[in-house]
């Protein structure tokens, strides 16, 4: 196409990005940030190396000598191996593995490499086909001795940085200065803890018919429905499966959505079963043809806190980024919100809905308002 | 990237459904356009579909984008014309900008514009949505030309512009800079300048842009 020359350049473009390399990581075990391994040049002698230790880890920062091509060429005898530590170090994980935070980063294409941040170990997921998604790599991770050992693990997705704003490094920062938890987890589209009385409610707007499927979800699978129209506070709103937790958690929650996947699948009405199992779920295709489950396993986190997970400690990480995003009446709606929980006023709760509706009707469609606002405001209000 | 090509008679009967990016390619020499298709598709280094459509009907540009997108559904949806000649990796530098800079439109290097302005782009889905009450991609009564300045002028209105340089569609016209502007697209454009593009668009720097 082509237009009439501009009097004025566009001033915003990237940074140029190195290509991708097109390196097929195939392993199922993940590997090592590459930056601990660099390839000396081989115009250097022996080049210094800085091993930083991974994030989490209270080893110090150490100078190594790495022996370059020059020096591995030259000839001379090769001294013994000790075969003791041949055989620890087989049996061993990389080194950057024996950090106590451990935080895996999963992506499915080689472009996305570029994308992922240096405190992750990355984890392609390019053969995983499961519909669970995040949650079938979290199962897997579990049995895996990747976790072994670690007090704290997660698998966030390639567009962490996107979508928190945050670095890995900050990200990792928050869990040491925030010791003592089972589980540290964010929520990366905060505008929703003002907008919508939780996020069940929220799927009803991205997800064709989701409250209805969500409601024969939990019948079947022996849940509290209540949960679906009840107020919650923002302080409980999480997305994306943004989570690091310990072991004591992921053996918790782990076996609790399972147990909850199998008793609906059960149970479930044949047809609603198939709808549940569908990718009408992502009409728009902007999920890569997601079914209701992970959007259903997602917000299982709140509930599963809220009852079996009762005893467990948990830490909203703050997304400062996201939370600069916020307009005046975005703050306003969700402080409201969070004070009508916090006092159990249904009066409060009231305004709020009346306050939500107004900013909704100002800021979507006609169309948007008359297909949404009655399907996400119950009639009574509750609390969780 | 997968190519495929298709008559725009297909448009109204099938839909494709795509997990990465689709890039649409309307097409009126199918030569031109299997050259240009297979080269972008070798070069794309992500998944994804290019489409060629081919507009026998000759009913332009603007539409033919505009119903691929109505039949259509992915993430991520762009255009391109039969003269583009792709660079490499075209495709993954561009969604790496895209993701990188939380954008919702890239303009690809097309050896002319210097990213002013989004020739050859890709926009969020999502977002391009929102765009127009009909939920066309470009807005529907341009036929030829304008139809992606007024995108590039909405998308930085919203700071969800992003140039990426080295992802390269260049635009192969020997003849491009003798062949004229259509003229009743720039008075639609110029029309439309005056209510901000229905209220849109409110930075006065960004209506003077292509005034």
């Amino acid at each position: 196409m082509a237009s009439s020359k501009p009097k004025a350049r566009a001033n915003k473009s990237t940074k140029t990005f190195a290509k991708s390399s097109g390196e097929a990581f195939n392993t199922p075990a993940p590997v090592a940030p590459v930056a601990l391994q660099e390839p000396a040049e081989p115009e250097t002698v022996v080049e210094k190396k800085l091993i930083t230790p991974p994030p989490g880890s209270k080893a110090r920062p150490m100078v190594r000598g790495a022996p370059t091509k020059s020096v591995a060429g030259q000839k001379g005898a090769t001294p013994e191996i000790d075969s003791k530590l041949e055989h620890n170090l087989a049996k061993q994980p990389p080194r950057a593995l024996n950090s106590p935070i451990r935080i895996f980063q999963i992506y499915f294409e080689a472009w996305q490499r570029e994308l992922l941040d240096p405190a992750f170990y990355p984890l392609d997921n390019s053969r995983g086909n499961s519909e669970l998604m995040e949650f079938a790599v979290f199962e897997q991770l579990q049995k895996n001795a990747a976790t072994d050992g670690a007090s704290l693990w997660g698998a966030l997705s390639w567009r962490f940085g996107e979508k928190t704003g945050m670095q890995g490094s900050d990200w990792v920062k928050q869990i040491l200065d925030h010791p003592g938890h089972d589980v540290y987890f964010c929520n990366p589209h905060v505008h929703n803890e003002a907008i919508f009385h939780n996020m069940w409610l929220q799927g009803e707007t991205s997800h064709p018919n989701f409250i209805e499927i969500v409601k024969a979800f939990f019948l079947a699978a022996g849940l509290d429905d209540k949960e679906i129209s009840a107020l919650h506070p923002s302080s409980g709103y999480s997305a994306a499966n943004y989570f690091v937790a310990t072991p004591v958690f992921w053996g918790k929650f782990i076996p609790f959505v399972r147990k909850t996947l199998v008793a609906a699948d059960k149970k479930l009405n044949p047809t609603v079963r198939d709808i549940l199992h569908s990718k009408v779920a992502d009409d728009k295709a902007l999920h890569g043809g997601a079914t209701y489950v992970p959007f259903i396993v997602e917000r299982l986190f709140g509930y599963f806190m809220r009852t079996e997970g009762k005893d467990l400690k948990a830490y909203k990480i703050a997304l400062p980024e996201r939370e600069r995003e916020l307009n005046v009446h975005l703050k306003l709606l969700r402080e409201m919100k969070d004070v009508a929980h916090r006092t159990q006023s249904a009066w409060l709760a009231a305004c709020w809905v009346n306050y939500r509706n107004l900013y909704l009707s100002q800021t979507n469609s006609k169309a948007w308002c008359e297909k949404y606002l009655r399907l996400i405001t119950p009639t009574e209000v509750r609390f969780v | 990237m997968d190519f495929e090509c298709i008559s725009a008679l297909k448009l109204s009967s099938k839909r494709w459904r795509v997990d990465g990016p689709i890039m649409v390619m309307p097409y009126t020499d199918e030569s031109l356009a299997t050259q240009a298709g297979a080269l972008a598709s070798r070069r794309s280094s992500a998944k994804g579909l290019l489409l060629g459509i081919h507009d026998q009907a000759r009913q332009g540009f603007v539409a033919c984008v505009n119903q691929a997108f109505a039949a259509s559904e992915s993430a991520w949806f762009g255009y391109m014309a039969q003269d583009a000649f792709a660079g490499r990796d075209w495709m993954a530098l561009a969604l790496q900008a895209l993701h990188k800079q939380r954008a919702v439109l890239l303009g690809f290097n097309d050896g002319k514009w210097h990213g002013a302005l989004a020739s050859f782009g890709l926009a969020s889905r999502s977002w391009a949505l929102a765009n127009y009450a009909d939920g066309a991609f470009f807005y529907s009564h341009y036929l030829r030309h304008y139809a992606d300045t007024e995108l590039t002028v909405l998308a930085h209105q919203v700071a969800g512009y992003v140039y990426q340089p080295d992802s390269v569609l260049i635009e192969v016209d020997w003849a491009k800079d003798a062949s004229p502007v259509h003229a009743p697209d720039r008075a639609m454009y110029q029309q439309r300048i005056t209510s901000g593009f229905e209220g849109k668009v409110t930075d006065p720097r960004l209506l003077a842009m292509f005034a």
